[in-house]
Formats: structure tokens, C-alpha cells, sequence
């Protein structure tokens, strides 16, 4: 595997677990908010 | 405003996030997502890919929320319902009809491939599968499954298995769609996703420790596999003629305009904008329930799906054991031919065959029953029917669909144009639409005000920006392209007669009938206003 395939999966891999993560982080730690 | 029921809702926020991520995490995610990434020279892929997701997918996808929603607050949960009030215009309700057809026409062929994930899973706890390492087995055995020599072979001398298994799919989809939202989809949801990802990452585990799983062939290793999948392909490669394959660099590669156009499919089909579904699932929400950080968590949920799992699983495993040597642009052959060759080959293969393929029926299960809902909430409030009589009336309708694929099975024509038509034009134009609409009839300003509502995520100004002008203008762009390059051969394909005239036939008669229910609808709905007005 070529240095710029590493780069290339670590930062698609990366970023996707990231964001995936950053957002189940958020909803896990915001409480839903209630109707009127 | 529809009159009848009390109105559904989901039963918590986890619950939708991961009904949305059940409905758009499919077959797309784990074969045709690292199919195309290889095509393209993985790396190179990935750069439209990217910009895809940024300026279109997260774009529409937190608009069907908001939109859902919207339609929602005024009591509709179908498309012709909320096209009608977001529009203000009877006009609207026509349009909604592309909301119909795309979830119910995608569902009869749906249901039937997802039966062959149920069947390939059984398939290796009973052994039938491992046929050795000729490829040539495996194409017979699929082929000789989905009964691709010629029409009605599923039914001579008697309905087939695979008839059988599509029926028990088909009873197992409407069995739970019948429980409603909350105790059905929801509670389904819940426990597929998450065992799916872990079927998943067991298999990752499996893949990444192979190291070298033919002494025979060094080259093929599992780091060799991943750089098949992510290089981006600038030394050249050998292809299957034994040719070499010219040296590429990132500017030449990014300037091929198919790899845009796959990529911004890709996108698109993922993240299931365009269905109906989204808007029809939002439409379930509370005044004050997010939207935002529940549609970005399920786009979220289903990149990670594709890029993370998908691609470190499907390419590596297939290089691997067989090479350079398949077609990986081929999404069943990639799936259904090539992978069950390396499961067999692969040490505890029938262990991780049945879980990739018990992996694949779950997000084929959770993806199908989203597809249902749409045409239920729409013959609920439409006509005025109950659960019970709008899930009958759309299992007698989705079973013709779904009987016609089987009987038109020669060379898998039938599904081939029914996918074209309804899971490619028909979803451009609504996902056109609706930015459309939420862009420049409800105005960006207050519709993003309106998305912001409850949300606990802020969105960037810029996307107003994005989702007024790029987002219009590229979608169009894309389609315009993409209908350049394929509308001429599929109505060659539709006049040259034969199974994709007769599907040709059948999508016209079912928009007519879908049409014509929503004209009984508005005739329904004008008169509960006139009467709203008399009292």
C-alpha cells in the first residue's frame, strides 16, 4: 500500500468515525427537549 | 387537514436517528460504495464523494427533515399532503405522488434481493454455498437462484425457493409495518443497527488479520487489499487483459466526469434523499423535536457504514483472494458472486459469510420497511382507511410489483429498468424539488429558522448559501449529464419491447392509479375544509 493510500484511508476512516462519534456524542448528551 | 387518527409519533429521539440510519444504510453501503471507490482509483474517489456529501447530501437531507416536520405540525405525513400545504396549491398533492411511487416501485424489487441476503445467510449455516474456488459455481449458483436464464423460470414446475423466501420477506416487512411506527419500525431499528455494525466489525477483525491467505500469491495481502481500495492510483496497474493501465496524477483523474457523476449518486442513494422517506419519517416529530442534529447523526451513521466498514471490508477481502480478477463495478456480482467465492476460501469463511450476509438482509430489512411508510400515512390520511386496511391495500399492490419481478426474471431486465426509471429519475426530480421548494417557495431564511427550531446543532450560514444556489444548480447539472449519458439507451431499451416495456407499462399504471388516489384525497381534503369553514 502506497504512503498516499494510508493518507487517504486515515483521513476518509478518520473523519468519518470522527463525525460519526462527535454527533452520537451530541446526542447522547442533549436532552431532548419538550413539547409545550 | 386529514380528520382521522390519532397521530403516530416515534417513541424517543434515538429511535428515529436510528430508523433514518436503518432506511439509508443498504445494500449501497457495502457493495456498490467500495465497488465504485475502486473503479475510480479509491483515493481520487473519495474527493467528489466528499464534496457531494457537503454541498448536496447533508444539504437535503437536513431539508426533508425540516420539511417533514413542517408538514407534520399541520397534521400530514405524506408527500401529496405536505406538498400541498408547503406549496399551498391542490398542485402540490401531484407532486407528492413522486413521493409515493419512488418508496413503493424501489420496494418490489427491494424485498426480493433482500430475500436473497436471507437465503445466502442460510445458505452457509447449511454449507450449500461452499463450492470451492471456481467462480464459474458461483455465477451458476446465483444465477440459478434469481432464475436469470429466462422469464418464469422461478415458476415452472412449481414456485422455486427463492419465491418462497421473497413471500416469507415480504409477510415479515408488512407483519412489522402493521404494528405502527413506534412498536414496529422503531423497535426494529433499535436492535438491527446496532447488531449489524457489530456483524460488521467482526468481519473487519476477520479481513484485517488474513495477512496473507494464499502462500501461492505473495502480492496478495491484506495491505496489498487496502491499497486496491485507497491508492489513488498514480503508479499504474495491470488489468485483466494484461495490459498496463496508464500512469494516473490527482488533476488527470479528478478531471473524468463519470467518477462525479458516481460519486454524487452515490451520495444521493446513500443518504436515501429524494425517497420520500426522510419527509415522511420527520413528519412523525414533535414541534420541538431537533432536526438538525438527528439528520446529520444518521448521515453521520451511514458514511461511517460506508466508508469506514464498507470500505476496509468488501475490496480488501475480495483482492485478496481473487485479485484484480472481478468486476468490481458490478454490484451483484461483486456481492453475490465474487464475495461467497472468498468466504469459502477464507478460514471460518461459513461463520463470516453468514454474518455478512445476515449483516446485509438486516440493512436490506430496516431499508425496506422505510419504504412502506410513505404510501401508508398517504392512504391513512388520504382516503381515510385505517392501519389495517391502508397495509392491506399496499401489500396487494407491492405483491403484484414484487410477482412481476419473479415472473420477469430473464436476465434481471425488469429490476434493471424498474431501478433506472424509479430508483434514479424519479428520485433526482423530488430531491430537485425539494430543494426547490424548500430554497425559494418557503424561502431559505425562515425555513432555516424553522430547522433551527429545537435543534441542537447550528448550522453554518454558509449553507444558506449552499442549499438556495449550489445545491439547485448541481443537482440539475448532474441530472441533465447523467440523463445525456443513459435516457437515450433505456428508451431504446422500453420500445425495443419485451420485460423493460412491460415495467415500462406497469410504472406508468401505477403512477396513473397513485394519481388518482390523490385526486379522491384533495376531493377529501377540500371538503373537510369547506366544512372547517361552515362550523
Amino acid at each position: 500500500m502506497e504512503t498516499s493510500g494510508w493518507v487517504i484511508m486515515i483521513i476518509s476512516v478518520g473523519f468519518v468515525t470522527s463525525f460519526f462519534g462527535w454527533s452520537l456524542y451530541l446526542v447522547f448528551t442533549r436532552k431532548p427537549n419538550e413539547d409545550e | 387537514m386529514p380528520d382521522n387518527h390519532k397521530t403516530e409519533r416515534w417513541g424517543s429521539r434515538i429511535g428515529v436517528i436510528l430508523a433514518v440510519m436503518g432506511s439509508a444504510i443498504g445494500l449501497g453501503n457495502f457493495l456498490r460504495f467500495p465497488g465504485l471507490a475502486a473503479k475510480y482509483d479509491g483515493g481520487h474517489f473519495m474527493v467528489p464523494y466528499f464534496i457531494a456529501l457537503v454541498l448536496l447530501g447533508l444539504p437535503i437531507a437536513w431539508t426533508e427533515w425540516s420539511m417533514g416536520r413542517m408538514g407534520g405540525e399541520k397534521g400530514f405525513h405524506s408527500t401529496p399532503g405536505i406538498f400541498r400545504e408547503l406549496l399551498h396549491k391542490k398542485f402540490g398533492s401531484y407532486i407528492g405522488v413522486i413521493g409515493l411511487i419512488v418508496p413503493m416501485g424501489i420496494y418490489m424489487y427491494y424485498v426480493y434481493i433482500e430475500s436473497w441476503c436471507l437465503y445466502y445467510a442460510i445458505s452457509y449455516l447449511n454449507g450449500s454455498i461452499m463450492l470451492g474456488s471456481d467462480s464459474a459455481r458461483y455465477a451458476d449458483f446465483f444465477n440459478n437462484y434469481i432464475g436469470t436464464s429466462k422469464d418464469g423460470i422461478l415458476l415452472d414446475n412449481g414456485p422455486q425457493i427463492g419465491v418462497y423466501l421473497m413471500l416469507g420477506c415480504f409477510i415479515l416487512n408488512f407483519a412489522i409495518i402493521y404494528r405502527g411506527l413506534a412498536r414496529g419500525i422503531e423497535i426494529v431499528s433499535k436492535y438491527a443497527i446496532p447488531v449489524l455494525f457489530i456483524c460488521a466489525l467482526v468481519v473487519l477483525l476477520r479481513v484485517l488479520t488474513l495477512d496473507t491467505p494464499n502462500p501461492e500469491f505473495p502480492q496478495r495481502n491484506v495491505l496489498t487489499g487496502l491499497g486496491k481500495m485507497w491508492n489513488p492510483g498514480v503508479a499504474g496497474y495491470t488489468a485483466v487483459d494484461g495490459t498496463i493501465v496508464p500512469a494516473k496524477n490527482f488533476w488527470q483523474s479528478l478531471a473524468n466526469p463519470q467518477m462525479w457523476l458516481d460519486a454524487t449518486s452515490q451520495i444521493f442513494f446513500s443518504l436515501s434523499v429524494g425517497f420520500g422517506i426522510i419527509i415522511t419519517y420527520a413528519s412523525y416529530l414533535r414541534k420541538k423535536d431537533d432536526v438538525l442534529l438527528s439528520g446529520t447523526t444518521s448521515a453521520a451513521g451511514n458514511i461511517f457504514a460506508e466508508v469506514a466498514l464498507g470500505g476496509l471490508i468488501t475490496i480488501p477481502a475480495a483482492f485478496m483472494f481473487l485479485g484484480s480478477g472481478v468486476n468490481f463495478g458490478s454490484t451483484f456480482g461483486l456481492g453475490f458472486v465474487a464475495l461467497p467465492n472468498v468466504f469459502a476460501n477464507m478460514p471460518l469463511g461459513n461463520v463470516i459469510g453468514f454474518l455478512w450476509f445476515g449483516l446485509l438482509f438486516l440493512a436490506a430489512l430496516t431499508s425496506s420497511l422505510s419504504m412502506l411508510q410513505p404510501a401508508i400515512a398517504f392512504f391513512e390520511e388520504g382516503l381515510g382507511v385505517g392501519r389495517k386496511l391502508s397495509t392491506a391495500i399496499l401489500a396487494f399492490i407491492t405483491l403484484c410489483g414484487s410477482m412481476f419481478f419473479v415472473i420477469f426474471s430473464g436476465g434481471a431486465k425488469a429490476l434493471d429498468f424498474m431501478d433506472f426509471w424509479i430508483g434514479s429519475v424519479f428520485i433526482y426530480i423530488l430531491a430537485t424539488i425539494i430543494v426547490i421548494t424548500f430554497g425559494w417557495k418557503i424561502g431559505i431564511d425562515p425555513g432555516m429558522d424553522h430547522a433551527h427550531s429545537g435543534s441542537h446543532l447550528k448550522i453554518p450560514k454558509i449553507f444558506n448559501f449552499i442549499l438556495k444556489y449550489i445545491s439547485p444548480i448541481y443537482l440539475i447539472v448532474v441530472f441533465a449529464f447523467w440523463s445525456y449519458k443513459s435516457l437515450g439507451a433505456k428508451i431504446d431499451e422500453f420500445m425495443d419491447g419485451g420485460a423493460p416495456m412491460y415495467t415500462g407499462m406497469f410504472i406508468i399504471l401505477l403512477l396513473v392509479f397513485l394519481t388518482w388516489l390523490v385526486h379522491i384525497a384533495n376531493q377529501r381534503w377540500d371538503a373537510a375544509i369547506e366544512n372547517e369553514g361552515e362550523s
